[in-house]
Formats: structure tokens, C-alpha cells, sequence
């Protein structure tokens, strides 16, 4: 396998061509290596570690090269598992057995790597790198395509995909739709035969699966690439794909033309919650009364994100008894901030909540309320409902809502109920965490309704659901609302909006608040009809397609140039609601000498100076060496003021470990004081001047040195210039963007427990239940993450391409050097003098 | 002719489960993002600690170790998930990393901590022969991570110290590191794997086929 693998690489070195093929001109030979690749299983059986039964059991099944199918089957039927095995990432033995053949072109999927493109369902997931165009090129760069190459695919696949980017665009900024057809250009820069989708838009609001469903139709046109998607949204799909296979218990069951398949199986499809054309879930009656009382009134609202910007006001709203009020939008006008803001979640920006308890009344601003009372007055359901659960099984996350209102002695008697009629019994004593999607979505809607709230409100309730779900979600919040409750929910759904015979109140297309971005930031479109293969000369404005020009003339200036472009640009708080805001550096003609040497020179002339320093304690050396540093120190071009807000903790820390060794240290000389363990003596106030010297000798040097370098760069300089493992490097440059993310999950998932009713607990117990949930979150991500990085060759054993070269210059070397001459002569002055105190010994 | 050259393991039996020491990428994947994750518990403690620490420190001096202990739990927790040669040392250094990133209240130094406390706990792992990952490893695994901490902390800030402090600051580390840093990994690996968020890994399916059974 490896020798197979190293004789790809030399192959792609050369020329991509990975088959003995006679050596025709470029272009031909990677239409021929692009050609459409047939998927084949033969009595293919996988059972995972860990599991009694198989998930796929005996499966048979040959796709053509060039077809397209559709892969139905209600959850759990193995259909993920079946796309992971053909693009060769289900894992090893250790992961589980298989028996039977799997065959990608008559190979095996693991030998096949390159062929096979796997886009996953969660767009934030699939993201590796912080800029659209690193992130398009890290695939061909684990393949170890020639730099020339990449640049030619990046560019062509970001149009083949219908985004009209600039290659630096910030990966965190786009929409979902705009994620996820970039996750997808990045599977197409590997030029695969196959393009298997799992969900790819199971996640999106109907604009997005609009924008993911034209540019796969677009790239399977010409029947260039074989096509297996997994969706249970038939309609988007059907218009499609020429053939409709339906997995069941691990097997196939029905396999045909679209057609036939639908009009044989329609009804057990969708019994299993498959949304087949019509054959739409069944809508509740519409509401036997009218509206009642006001529950909750807005006037002049206007929201925001936690320490966001206002992204909708002048919201007028009554809410009544026995009604739904559906809060729709395009992406970005503050639906979901807007419904946090109803349910006392969010502090209003401008205007009032008004919520009457009991209903009728004056009534008070929910903000305001404990979480015990909001737990009683009001119900949140939350988009994922993984922010929500904080118990250890489903029985006691039940309980959660009842037992913080002190109804202890009832909790049996509204849990058992619910448990029977969400169908949640048999899961009674499982984790809240290992449900389905849908048994989730139940869930969070009952621990919402255990403590009968008069108001519910939600957050995209029917996201992603199947048509089971959906049409059990709908029953329950038509009797909430029959029942003489009130519904506010934030949603894209068309459907559930008329099955509720919800009241509409739109929010307007968010207005821009920042100036539009600068011309020179906007790349010329490209054309939005250009296939994948098709060559295109590399765009001016693309970064990867410039630094790939190494051959071309010295472009070190413009280089430099163009990394303070990006960190100078202002965000742009249009684009995105949440946390727009971002820390903008300060503009400054050119940039200072810490921004721009290396990483790793950085991080070497803040250590290693360090390591020789540390070897004695005395106030010589640990003088000299500040009194040095504090002379270089402008070399480095950090604002003064800058200079000193980052590295206040020092000055804080040096006095204090100074006290310490001033009570604590070794004495000599004349004892001052001296009481219990205090010794306070000569030598020890000599020694507390010495430590206070020397942390911040070692200290500010450090800290100034560091100018938060991006992770792209750090990662690029360790891999390259440290020459550290590529694959630790870059999973550690991956999962440091998903921090972002994992900062908002820990707002959000705050903000449930005080939906939950045990948001009034003292700091220390908010946040140790915070981690677990955080970490489940983080570690689902990351698995997710893992998967679509090794689809995309990710961990190959092939010598990777770094299209972004790190460059050591002299100036590093010089700051290197420089640092270690400052701590020689600090420990030569101690030498000199006598004052060495070698701290081992 | 390109098929003979691939070996056909689409057709291999089932093996015996003996587990492979090699990093897979879900492996380096998941033990960056619990990194990531540390870090920025991390970030958090950086803002908090000092008013924490400081009445144990007033009680005796060199005891507010128990607590830096906090500064230790991504070596353990990330070896425990893991499972694999080198797993502690990164998950420290990921983690130690993003701190710095984060709030770079200590710049680069925080890496040079982050590489002894992670080799503290990664020693004991390695004693162990990577084959050992129950609570009394945990355990251990925590006071390598202290002892580290304490080697770094008495050579840096308490260099001049005499040999009571150093002695009671080393021993805090080293239970903390047990206690907050073994102990606490341990119980979150538990808690994590009840949750099935670890069903791609060994520590995950043993917890889920022991309450299966």
C-alpha cells in the first residue's frame, strides 16, 4: 500500500496522471483521470466496534460511472456508513469488521484516494483553514499535486461551485449555504470521479439548499462525475438523480428509476420519515377558538446578539392566548436573536417585553425574571437541542424543568406521562446525547412542556427533521396552542407556518450597517458556467495562484503587503450578526518587525534566550539582561501603550513572586523578621530583587515577541520551518477554527440552563456543567471534522504540498541571535563578577 | 492491472481487537479540538485564579499548587481519549498554545509549560506502556503533569525559595495534579463516553459495553 501510494506521488509529481497513459497534453490527461468512477459492493457487511449487529448487512449494489442516485432509508439504516466506506474513511480494524468487497474503479476505496469526494452535512465541520482559498487548496495539497496545479484548480473550483468569492474571504463570515458549497468546491479541487453527499443540506435554510442543489446539478450535468447523495428531502433531489436505491436494516430493499421506486415503495418511504413528494405529513386542525389574552407584548423592540449589534428593530408584537406567531426573514435579520429576546434570554437593545404572570396582568420584563420563574412562564426550544440537555438520562432531563421549581414529589407524575406520549419510554434511561435527530427534537419540546409553560418559544423547530418528526412536532404545538398556550417560533418552513396557521411577522433584510467593502477587496467574478477541469489562468487577485508563482519575480514586498491588507480589513458587520464584532488592529503604513518575522523565530527568540537565563539567580545577570531587552525592545516596533497593556500581568506577576521569595526565600546575612515559615533576612531581599528581575526578563520579551499570530501562518511556519509532523500541525490548525464556534456554544449553552431553570446557581456550578456539554459538542465536531479532512487526503502517507511558502529570512535568524547574545552577556556580567547562583544545586 | 497492485483488504477477516499505537486522523483531529477546548478553559482560569489561590496560599504558603493543578487537565484527559504514544504531551501543548493564542497573558512562555507538564503526565503513560488507562493511571498520569508544573515553577518564579516551601509546593502540585488534573479527567472521559460522543474510540466502547451488559 505504501510503495503504491509513494509511486502516486512520484507519478503527480512529474504529471498527474495516475495510470500508465500515453503522454498527451496536460489537459487531456486530467480529463482522463477525471473521468467518472463506478462504485461497487459485493455481500459487503460492516459491523462497528462496539456493536453487536452489523450496520450494513450482505449489501449488493453496482453504480455505473457517470450515474446518479438518490440513497433513501430512515435513520439508522447505514447510509452514512456507506458513503464513509466508499470514500475510503470508515477506519481501520480497530474500528470495527468488514467482510465482502467494496470496490471504487475495481479498487479498494482506501488505495482509491483522490477518487471518492465526500461532502458532509454540517458546514461548520468541514471548514479546515481561515481563508476560502487555503481551505479549497488543502485538499490537492495532502495529495501532493504540484504547486502550478493547485493554483489552477482553486480558482476554477471556487466557479465551478457558483461562488463569487475573493480567495482571502474569511471562511467564518459566509452563510450556510456559501459554507457549504465551499466545503463542496474544496471536494472538487481534488477532481473526483464520485461525489457522494451526505445530507449536504440538512442543515440549510431554503435559500442555502437552493444555492448546494443548483451547483451539484450544474456539476453532474454532464455526467462527469458519478453522483450517490443521502437526503430524505425527495424533491430537491428527484429532479436530479436517475435511479433511487432504499436501504433498510443494512440492506437494500427497492433499487429503480426515481419513478417507479417512489410509486412502489411512497408510502413505506414515507412511514419512515422520507419526504416524498405528494405525500406530505398530515397538518393538525386549525385552531377551534380565537386568540384570548395578551401573554406577551413587544413595543419598540430593537435585539441583539450578546455583544452584537442591533440586528432588527422598531418590533412591535402582541402575543395571545391560542396563537402562533411565526417570526420569519431572510439569513441574518435576527429571527433567532429576536425569539432569544421574547423568551428573556437576550436583554432588549431599545424597547420593552412586557409578560403578564399570571396572563392578564401588568405584567414584568422576562430579562429580568430568575431562571426558576422563567422555567414556569415560558419554554424554550433551542435550534440544536444538545445546547439544551443537561441531565444524564432522557427520565431526568425531564425532571430538570419540575425539580428546580421544588415540585419534587411530582416529578414522577409529569414525567411518566410525557415519556409515554413523546415515545420516549423505551429511551427513558438513555443519554439525552445518544438519541436520533428527531427523538432529540421530541425531547427538547417535552422538557420544554414539563413545567407547562403558558409560552412557548423556538428556534427553527422543523430544521432538518424528517417528515415523522415533523408531522409529530406539529400535533404537539397545535395542542399547546388548543390548549390555550401561545407559540412564538423562528422559522424558514413554509409548511409548519400554514399547519399552524401561524401569524406571519416578517423581518426586513437586515440593512448593512458597515460601509460596503472596499473595491480592491471584491475579486473580478469569475465565470459562474466554467466546469472544473477547464484550465483558467490563475486570477491577480488570488493569493494561493501569487505565491504559488515561486518561480516568477521576487514578490517579497507585495507579500508582506498583502498579509497587513487582510489584518487590516474591517470587519464587515453586515455579513454576519453574531459577534461581528472583532478585534480591528490599529492601521499603520507598513508593519512592525514582530508582525513580521516568522512564527517560529518569534517563539525561538522568546524561549531559547529564556533556557540560559533561567540556569542562575542573581540580580546581575537578570539586570543586565532587562536593562538590554529594554533597549531592543523598540526594534520591534510595538506601540509603547500597546507594549504595556500586554504585558501588565508581568509587571503584576514580578512583585508578587518577589513577596513570595522576599517571606520564603533561602536567608542569609541578617535576619529581619522572622514567624512561623517567614524568613525574611539579607539574602532573601537580595534574592526577591533578583526574581523580579529575572521574571521579567524572561517574561516581557515573550510577550512582546508575540503579535497573535494567525493559525494559518503559525501552522504553515511550524510545519515547514520546524519541519513538526504535518498532520499534528494541521488538526491543530483545524480545530483552532472551530474555537469560534465553541465560544458561541458556551454562550448558547448558558443561556439554555437559564431557559432550563438552572441558570441561578453560583458561577463555579454554571460553568462545570457547562464542559461536559461543550466538550460532547467539540468532540462531535471534531469527528466530523476528522472525516471530511481524511476524505479530502488528509493523513495520507504522501509527502504534502505547502502552497503557502514560510519563509525564513535573515531578519529571523537575526532576532534569534540577538535574543541569545542579550542572556549570554546578562550571564557573563554574572560570572564576571562573581555573582553566578546556579539555580540547580 | 492497477487492482493486482492493490492489496485486496476489502476482504480481510475480522481480527483480533489489539489496538494500534498509531495515530489515526480521527485521533489527531479530536485530540486537537479537546486541546483547543483546554485552551480556552484555560483562558478563563488565566482571568480568575488569583482571588482562588490566594486564601490557600495565605493558609500555606506553596499550597495554591493544588489548585494550579487546573492548568494540567488536557494532559490527562486527551491521553485517557486518545489512547496513544505522544497524546498527553500534545493535548498539554494544544492546549497551552491556545491559551496563549487566546489571551497571550504569558506569550510564548506558556508553551515551554505546556511541553514539561505534558511530558509529566506523557512519562507516565509510557511507563505504563500505553496499555493502562484506568483511574489509578489517571491518577498518576496527574502527578507527572504536577511534577512537571512544579519543576517548571520552582526553577522560573521561585528559584530562590528554600527547601520547605519548594518541598510543600511540589507535593500541592502533585496532588492537585492527581486529584483536579487525573481524578477530573477521568470522571469527564466517563461522563463523555456515556454520551456516546466517543464511539470512534476505545474508551468510549468499553464504558458503553460494560452498561450495556
Amino acid at each position: 500500500m505504501r510503495s503504491a501510494d509513494s509511486r502516486r506521488v512520484a507519478n503527480s509529481r512529474s504529471a498527474p496522471i495516475p495510470d500508465p497513459a500515453p503522454s498527451i497534453d496536460e489537459d487531456a490527461a486530467l480529463a482522463l483521470s477525471a473521468g467518472a468512477a463506478s462504485l461497487a459492493a459485493a455481500s459487503w457487511s460492516w459491523r462497528p466496534a462496539g456493536r453487536r449487529t452489523p450496520v450494513l448487512d450482505g449489501l449488493d449494489l453496482a453504480i455505473a460511472p457517470g450515474e446518479r442516485v438518490l440513497l433513501l432509508g430512515a435513520s439508522g439504516s447505514g447510509k452514512s456508513t456507506l458513503l464513509q466506506a466508499f470514500a475510503g474513511v470508515l477506519g481501520g480494524d480497530d474500528e470495527g469488521e468488514q467482510s465482502g468487497a467494496l470496490r471504487v474503479d475495481g479498487r479498494d476505496p482506501g488505495a482509491a484516494r483522490g477518487r471518492v469526494g465526500l461532502l458532509l452535512q454540517d458546514p461548520d465541520a468541514q471548514l479546515v483553514l481561515a481563508k476560502a482559498g487555503d481551505d479549497i487548496a488543502f485538499g490537492p495539497e495532502n495529495l501532493g499535486l504540484p504547486v502550478a496545479e493547485i493554483a489552477r484548480r482553486v480558482p476554477a473550483a471556487l466557479a465551478a461551485v457558483g461562488l463569487d468569492l475573493p480567495l482571502d474571504a474569511d471562511t467564518t463570515r459566509l452563510s450556510g449555504g456559501q459554507k457549504q458549497r465551499l466545503a463542496l468546491a474544496g471536494v472538487l479541487a481534488l477532481q473526483p470521479g464520485a461525489l457522494l453527499l451526505d445530507e449536504p443540506t440538512a442543515q440549510l435554510d431554503p435559500e442555502g439548499v437552493v444555492e448546494v442543489a443548483a451547483a451539484v446539478a450544474e456539476l453532474v450535468a454532464d455526467r462527469s462525475m458519478t453522483l450517490l447523495v443521502v437526503e430524505h428531502r425527495v424533491d430537491v433531489w428527484a429532479p436530479l438523480v436517475d435511479r433511487v436505491i432504499v436501504l433498510d436494516e443494512g440492506r437494500v430493499v427497492a433499487d429503480g428509476p426515481v419513478a417507479d421506486v417512489l410509486r412502489e415503495q411512497g408510502g413505506s418511504l414515507a412511514e419512515r420519515g422520507v419526504w416524498v413528494p405528494g405525500r406530505a405529513p398530515q397538518h393538525p386542525a386549525p385552531p377551534a377558538a380565537p386568540p384570548g389574552a395578551v401573554l406577551l407584548r413587544a413595543e419598540g423592540l430593537a435585539v441583539r446578539p450578546g455583544g452584537g449589534d442591533i440586528v432588527a428593530s422598531g418590533i412591535d408584537l402582541e402575543l395571545r392566548a391560542g396563537e402562533v406567531v411565526a417570526l420569519t426573514g431572510p439569513n441574518g435579520a435576527g429571527k433567532s436573536t429576536l425569539a432569544l429576546t421574547l423568551a428573556g434570554l437576550l436583554e432588549p437593545a431599545a424597547g420593552s417585553v412586557i409578560a403578564g404572570e399570571p396572563p392578564g396582568t401588568a405584567g414584568t420584563a422576562p430579562a429580568g425574571w430568575s431562571s426558576r420563574d422563567l422555567v414556569s412562564r415560558i419554554g424554550v426550544v433551542f435550534q440544536n437541542p444538545e445546547h439544551q440537555f443537561v441531565a444524564a438520562t432522557v427520565r431526568d432531563e425531564l425532571g430538570v424543568g419540575p425539580r428546580a421549581l421544588g415540585r419534587d414529589e411530582e416529578v414522577a407524575e409529569i414525567v411518566e406521562p410525557l415519556l409515554d406520549r413523546l415515545r420516549l419510554r423505551p429511551l427513558a434511561a438513555a443519554s439525552p446525547f445518544t438519541l436520533s435527530g428527531g427523538e432529540q427534537r421530541r425531547l427538547s419540546v417535552a422538557t420544554a412542556l414539563a413545567t407547562a409553560p403558558p409560552v412557548l418559544v423556538l428556534d427553527e423547530p422543523s430544521f432538518g427533521q424528517d417528515s415523522r418528526t415533523w408531522a409529530e412536532l406539529a400535533a404537539l404545538l397545535a395542542a399547546h396552542r388548543d390548549a390555550g398556550g401561545a407559540i412564538v417560533m423562528a422559522t424558514h418552513d413554509r409548511e409548519l407556518i400554514a399547519a399552524l396557521g401561524a401569524r406571519e411577522l416578517r423581518l426586513p433584510r437586515p440593512v448593512p450597517v458597515a460601509p460596503a467593502p472596499p473595491a480592491h477587496l471584491v475579486a473580478p467574478a469569475p465565470p459562474a458556467h466554467l466546469a472544473v477541469p477547464a484550465p483558467r489562468a490563475p486570477s491577480t487577485s488570488a493569493r494561493v495562484a501569487d505565491s504559488a508563482a515561486v518561480a516568477g519575480p521576487p514578490s517579497r514586498s507585495n507579500d508582506e503587503r498583502r498579509i497587513w491588507e487582510m489584518r487590516d480589513r474591517v470587519p464587515d458587520a453586515a455579513s454576519q450578526g453574531t459577534d461581528a464584532a472583532r478585534e480591528a488592529p490599529p492601521r499603520a503604513p507598513r508593519a512592525a518587525l514582530v508582525e513580521r518575522l516568522n512564527p517560529v523565530a518569534s517563539i525561538a527568540a522568546a524561549l531559547l534566550p529564556a533556557l540560559l537565563l533561567v540556569v542562575t539567580i542573581d540580580v546581575v545577570s537578570a539586570s543586565v539582561a532587562v536593562l538590554l531587552q529594554l533597549s531592543l525592545l523598540p526594534l520591534l516596533g510595538v506601540p509603547v501603550r500597546t507594549l504595556l497593556r500586554r504585558t501588565a500581568p508581568v509587571w503584576i506577576a514580578a512583585p508578587v513572586a518577589a513577596l513570595t521569595i522576599l517571606l520564603y526565600g533561602e536567608s542569609s546575612g541578617t535576619v529581619h523578621a522572622a514567624f512561623l515559615l517567614v524568613r525574611i533576612s539579607d539574602g532573601s531581599i537580595e534574592l526577591a530583587l533578583a526574581t523580579a528581575l529575572r521574571v521579567l526578563a524572561i517574561g516581557v520579551p515573550a510577550i512582546a515577541l508575540f503579535a497573535r499570530p494567525d493559525a494559518t501562518r503559525l501552522g504553515d511556519a511550524l510545519g515547514q520551518n520546524l519541519r513538526l509532523p504535518a498532520r499534528f500541525v494541521l488538526g491543530g490548525v483545524a480545530a483552532l477554527r472551530l474555537m469560534t464556534l465553541m465560544r458561541d456554544d458556551a454562550r448558547l449553552l448558558d443561556r439554555a440552563r437559564r431557559a432550563r431553570g438552572i441558570g441561578d446557581r453560583g458561577v463555579l456550578r454554571r460553568v462545570g456543567g457547562l464542559v461536559l456539554s461543550l466538550l460532547v459538542l467539540a468532540i462531535r465536531r471534531g469527528s466530523s471534522l476528522a472525516i471530511a479532512m481524511e476524505a479530502r487526503g488528509f493523513g495520507a502517507p504522501i509527502a504534502r504540498t505547502w502552497t503557502r511558502p514560510s519563509r525564513w529570512r535573515a531578519i529571523d535568524s537575526i532576532a534569534v541571535v540577538v535574543g541569545l547574545l542579550v542572556s549570554a552577556a546578562a550571564l557573563a556580567a554574572a560570572i564576571l563578577t562573581g555573582q553566578f547562583n546556579a539555580v540547580l544545586g | 492491472m492497477a487492482s493486482t497492485s492493490f492489496p485486496s483488504s476489502g476482504t480481510v477477516q475480522a481480527r483480533s481487537p489489539r489496538l494500534s499505537l498509531r495515530w489515526r486522523v480521527v485521533d489527531i483531529v479530536v485530540a486537537s479540538v479537546l486541546g483547543v477546548a483546554g485552551g480556552l478553559v484555560f483562558a478563563l482560569w488565566n482571568l480568575g485564579y488569583g482571588p482562588v489561590t490566594a486564601p490557600l496560599e495565605a493558609a500555606l504558603p506553596g499550597l495554591q499548587a493544588l489548585l494550579y493543578a487546573v492548568w494540567l487537565f488536557p494532559a490527562v484527559l486527551v491521553g485517557l481519549v486518545v489512547r496513544k504514544p505522544g497524546a498527553a504531551l500534545y493535548g498539554e501543548l494544544v492546549a497551552a498554545a491556545v491559551s496563549a493564542l487566546v489571551g497571550g497573558m504569558w506569550g510564548w512562555t506558556a508553551i515551554a509549560w505546556g511541553a514539561v507538564q505534558g511530558l509529566g503526565a506523557e512519562l507516565v503513560f509510557a511507563v505504563l506502556l500505553y496499555r493502562a488507562w484506568g483511574l489509578v493511571p489517571a491518577l498518576l498520569a496527574g502527578v507527572g503533569a504536577g511534577a512537571g508544573m512544579a519543576v517548571m515553577d520552582l526553577t522560573f518564579w521561585y528559584a530562590g525559595s528554600r527547601p520547605e516551601f519548594a518541598a510543600i509546593y511540589a507535593v500541592a502540585a502533585m496532588i492537585g495534579g492527581a486529584l483536579i488534573a487525573g481524578g477530573g479527567s477521568w470522571l469527564i472521559v466517563r461522563g463523555l463516553a456515556r454520551t456516546g460522543a466517543l464511539s470512534r474510540f476505545a474508551a468510549g466502547r468499553e464504558l458503553a459495553e460494560r452498561t450495556d451488559s
